[in-house]
């Protein structure tokens, strides 16, 4: 039955057009195993074309005003809502996270990208001071850089990738994405309504591809000024080094290991449903998952009780199933890595609670080959070890007792990322002041997940470099000029 | 959805403006009552009052006319509508600010009708109310839904163990009285920002001009934002005006007009409950043409400046001091300009200036003409009434006119140009900032020292260089001096309906 379907073959979008390319990448459907799709296989000849389309759309899409560039984005967010059904089934498909998902977070939220941003770029001022006793008028100018390069991971793809282009071509910039090669059909599907949506050709150009191949060819490139990466350490570290000569701007975001802290009087008929999400929703593959669950003493047992038994309904299944809670794990070599920690935790004398190893994952026949696995709570487990230090990425977190803010608050800080965290408590004071002292770029209390647009987003430490969000994106994709008049 | 003029293919975006417009032939006036929680009322007092139209000097219909009992009744309504917990103060910020881009986008579909209300309430040029008073509502509109979800307050370091942080919360009941030489427009420039804050809004027009405010009552309705947001109680100055100003359960009122009623207005604020009040009053605007200008530009800019909207706008280029070199040729010019202004039917595409707004002011206007041919200005074209034509009069050029002459120092608020003459940069910035008024300025130059020394040294609240009446939803407006307080559009016009409120928690160093 697979294999008598047509692959679907995407291509790259270049200077408004669709081009073949000579070698093609194949790309698996993650809940059946099976290649169903071929992803161009891009290099330095294309990345030369996208940047030498970039560069000539450049003039004319910098030059019009922010109104008329919002108007395009808001066009744009029309257009993919109104398909945002196909869009679903299609991520759903390429990453294997539930439909669901797909269709009341992945989609909406790329729509919301795009809209959100053509509203903020109608609201920003710069500065302006004057000196009169010397006759000097000063302020500044903000433009665009130029040629933005854009790398978005394969965990949240369409969002992620909106999630770049929306500020980067409201700023005025043109721009060259390379999406995960994983995860390419929806950032194709994307580029099939741009010319609808009146955006000109070589604005917007997205090469497909790997990391070393055609990520490379991008970063590298001496015309493209500006790149914002999101995915892992290693090829962030990559990232700089080949951009060091050319002195680029870079916005990283990375990993996590974020911790959950769990007080004595937190709330835990909230906390636990939304500590079960925050550690295994699109399984458990979000930078702000939560994978280390620290609890406070007195209240351990009860919580751990009550979280294992609400993991355990944390349905997985075939990504269309609409009762599943949880999809297939990226890639064949992704979901060994996952289990391969779970054999670490075992070996040192860890306990696993509930999932991989200890309860029966039932799949359909259709789904068997898939890259699926349950969702796995490991406790009694050493803060050195490495489920507690590195970042797994899958459907696993860890659950420890603490005693007190001072402990929990160094032991949350002892690992080289700092990305987000979820505090849990009803006192006032403590909220606030456990926030102030963790080294952490979001902080959410009581909650997990709420994306306020207009403020900063990113982590320190490893987490990453820079951030984004309404302000901080538009900084990013553009260029601070001040002009002295004297008079 | 907003809807765009002409389609957009091939990523090229329609520049081209709309068609001309055509006004609703016989338009039926629907809306004629008191506004309150989204519905239609009688008066309490049952009275009404007439809105004529300038132009014919008919009767256009009768209106409730709202007084005390009325405003109390609209502010009980905003007041519940604020209430915490209320759907509106529920509401989130996105969504306030879609209902505003709702809003704008059936001002947009009602442009025309909208369009043909304020020509027939007010007697301006249909054509000026269409592109002029109806785009600039449209785009202040989205301006302000846009801000909606963006406003913020700060975290404050402090030199203590604390978090400090403001938060911006709407004010409450705001009321608005706006005026008869821009009515769609002068509400919008309240409502939106208002609205876009979290505010709900009693207001009252000028009687002269209650039209397009009951309409947009309709609009308001048909948008769904919740009753008792916006009411609206036409009615008078001295009775549903008054009754607004001191209010003791409003808590911020914002006025367009005369300084004379500004005061007024600020006075019963005080004697009520100190509620906070933004004035938008009279100017006497200078326009100051540099001999280095360009000509052509300052005369044509000049002429507009002061003719516009028939002469009745608070920033009317109404004192033009022209540098002694370039002044024989300026005064020329503008004559020949003044000469072919074409005045009748505002209906007329053709028409540039329509009928003054009613007898009062018709009657200062000329007494203020007759002022300067007393007082010894040369009259150099116009200086009457056209004849046997109700309110209409001539486009009028003054020269020779000094500081000390009546129409030098008076608003007056119609069609005659004041042309004075000065020798040096120094001297024009005197008598320029010599009044009690301060709206705005204009300076003519092509030179960066003049332009910039100008530009810091004249006491007025917006200085135009080389254009006039450059207005943007984006840039603030208002006055220095007499001419006003606050300011309205712009991030700034956010603060005038914020209350700020900081909050601060202390983080105690113990651990439990």
């Amino acid at each position: 039955m697979a294999g008598t379907r047509a692959l679907l073959m995407l291509e790259n979008f270049i200077d408004g057009k669709f081009l073949p390319c000579d070698s093609y990448l194949d790309s698996y459907d993650p809940s059946t195993g099976e290649v169903y799709c071929r992803v161009p296989d891009s290099g330095k000849a294309e990345v030369a074309a996208a940047v030498a389309a970039a560069r000539a759309a450049f003039p004319g899409w910098s030059a019009r005003s922010p109104q008329e560039r919002s108007q395009v984005l808001l066009r744009l967010a029309d257009l993919l809502e109104q398909s945002l059904e196909e869009f679903a089934v299609a991520e759903s498909r390429d990453q294997g996270k539930t439909i669901t998902l797909a269709r009341t977070m992945d989609i909406p939220r790329s729509v919301q990208n795009f809209r959100f941003f053509a509203s903020s770029i109608l609201h920003h001022t710069s500065q302006c001071t004057q000196m009169d006793h010397a006759g000097c008028l000063h302020y500044t100018v903000r433009e665009p850089v130029g040629i933005a390069g854009l790398i978005s991971p394969w965990n949240l793809p369409l969002y992620l990738l909106t999630w770049k282009i929306a500020p980067a071509i409201a700023a005025g910039n043109t721009v060259i994405a390379k999406p995960s090669e994983l995860t390419s059909v929806t950032a194709w599907m994307l580029c099939q309504l741009l010319q609808k949506a009146g955006v000109p050709p070589g604005v917007v150009n997205i090469v497909f591809g790997t990391g070393p191949r055609v990520g490379e060819a991008l970063v590298s490139h001496p015309e493209v000024p500006v790149i914002s990466f999101t995915g892992s350490q290693p090829t962030a570290e990559r990232i700089t080094q080949l951009s060091a000569p050319h002195c680029k701007k870079l916005s990283l975001e990375l990993g996590g290991k974020n911790p959950a802290i769990i007080f004595e009087d937190a709330n835990l008929e909230e906390c636990v449903p939304t500590t079960v999400r925050s550690s295994f929703a699109n399984q458990g593959e979000i930078c702000l998952c939560t994978s280390r669950i620290f609890v406070q003493k007195s209240i351990y047992s009860e919580f751990l009780k009550k979280f294992v038994e609400a993991t355990r309904m944390w349905k997985v299944g075939s990504p269309a199933d609409p009762s599943a809670s949880m999809g297939a794990l990226i890639s064949k070599a992704h979901l060994e890595k996952v289990r391969r920690y779970v054999k670490i935790a075992r070996a040192e004398g860890a306990r696993i609670l509930c999932g991989e190893g200890v309860d029966r994952l039932s799949l359909p026949p259709g789904n068997r080959a898939g890259y699926f696995m349950l969702p796995t709570v490991i406790t009694d487990i050493k803060d050195e070890s490495r489920c507690m230090k590195e970042e797994i990425f899958g459907p696993v977190t860890c659950v420890v007792p603490f005693d007190s803010e001072e402990e929990v608050v160094k032991r949350a800080n002892s690992v080289q990322y700092g990305l987000a965290a979820t505090v849990w408590s009803s006192n006032v004071g403590r909220v606030h002041r456990v926030a102030k002292k963790l080294q952490s770029g979001l902080v959410w209390t009581n909650c997990w997940l709420i994306r306020e647009l207009n403020l900063p987003f990113g982590g320190m430490k490893s987490s990453g470099v820079g951030r984004e969000g309404a302000k901080d994106s538009y900084e990013f994709f553009t260029e601070s000029k001040t002009i002295t008049i004297k008079h | 959805m907003a809807t765009t003029n002409g389609a957009v293919e091939n990523g090229q975006p329609d520049r081209k403006p709309p068609a001309l417009p055509r006004p609703i032939r016989n338009l039926e006036v629907k809306f004629t009552k008191i506004f309150i929680n989204n519905e239609w009322h009688e008066s309490k007092s049952g009275k009404k009052f007439a809105t004529y139209n300038p132009s014919t000097l008919e009767k256009i219909c009768e209106v409730e006319e709202g007084d005390k009992p009325d405003v109390d009744k609209a502010v009980e309504a905003a007041q519940a509508a604020f209430q915490r917990g209320s759907p509106w103060r529920r509401l989130d910020a996105l969504s306030r600010g879609r209902l505003l881009h709702q809003l704008a986008d059936l001002v947009e579909r009602d442009r025309a009708v909208l369009a043909t209300l304020e020509t027939m309430d007010s007697g301006k040029p249909f054509l000026h109310a269409f592109f002029i008073d109806l785009e600039g509502c449209i785009k202040t509109l989205r301006y302000f839904a846009g801000w909606a979800d963006k406003i913020q307050g700060r975290t404050i370091p402090t030199d203590d163990n604390v978090v400090c942080f403001t938060r911006h919360e709407p004010v409450g009941v705001c009321g608005a009285i706006t005026p008869w030489n821009f009515p769609l427009l002068m509400l919008v420039w309240k409502l939106a920002p208002a609205l876009c804050c979290g505010n709900t809004v009693v207001v009252k027009p000028a009687e002269q001009t209650p039209l397009t405010a009951l309409y947009l009552g309709s609009l308001i309705k048909e948008v769904g934002f919740p009753p008792g947001v916006v009411n609206i109680v036409p009615g008078f100055g001295p009775t549903a005006g008054a009754a607004i100003s001191s209010h003791p359960q409003i808590s911020k009122i914002a006025f367009t007009g005369s300084t004379e009623v500004g005061k007024l207005v600020k006075e019963a604020s005080s004697q009520s409950n100190l509620k906070r009040v933004t004035l938008e009053l009279g100017g006497k605007n200078p326009c100051i043409v540099c001999a280095d200008a360009d000509l052509d530009l300052a005369v044509e800019c000049a002429h507009q400046g002061v003719f516009f909207n028939q002469g009745q706008c608070c920033t009317a280029a109404s004192r033009v001091f022209v540098e002694e070199q370039v002044y024989a040729d300026f005064v020329r010019r503008s004559v020949e300009y003044a000469k072919k202004r074409p005045v009748g039917d505002p209906f007329d595409v053709r028409t540039e200036q329509g009928p003054q707004i009613d007898q009062k002011q018709f009657n200062k206007i000329l007494d203020l003409i007759d002022s300067g041919k007393e007082e010894g200005a040369k009259l150099e074209c116009g200086g009457s009434a056209m004849e046997d034509r109700g309110l209409f009069i001539k486009p009028t050029v003054f020269s020779e006119v000094t500081d000390t002459m009546r129409i030098a120092r008076e608003e007056i608020f119609g069609p005659v140009q004041p042309i004075l003459k000065f020798k040096s940069i120094e001297e024009v910035i005197k008598r320029a900032n010599s009044l009690e008024y301060g709206l705005t300025a204009a300076v003519f130059t092509k030179n960066l020292d003049k332009a910039l020394k100008l530009a810091s040294a004249l006491e007025a609240g917006t200085v135009w260089i080389n254009c006039y009446n450059a207005l943007y939803a984006q840039a603030p407006f208002g006055g220095f001096k007499m001419s006003g307080n606050g300011r309205e559009l712009g991030e700034y016009a956010l603060t005038e309906y914020t209350e700020v409120k900081t909050v601060t928690i202390k983080l105690d160093d113990k651990n439990p």
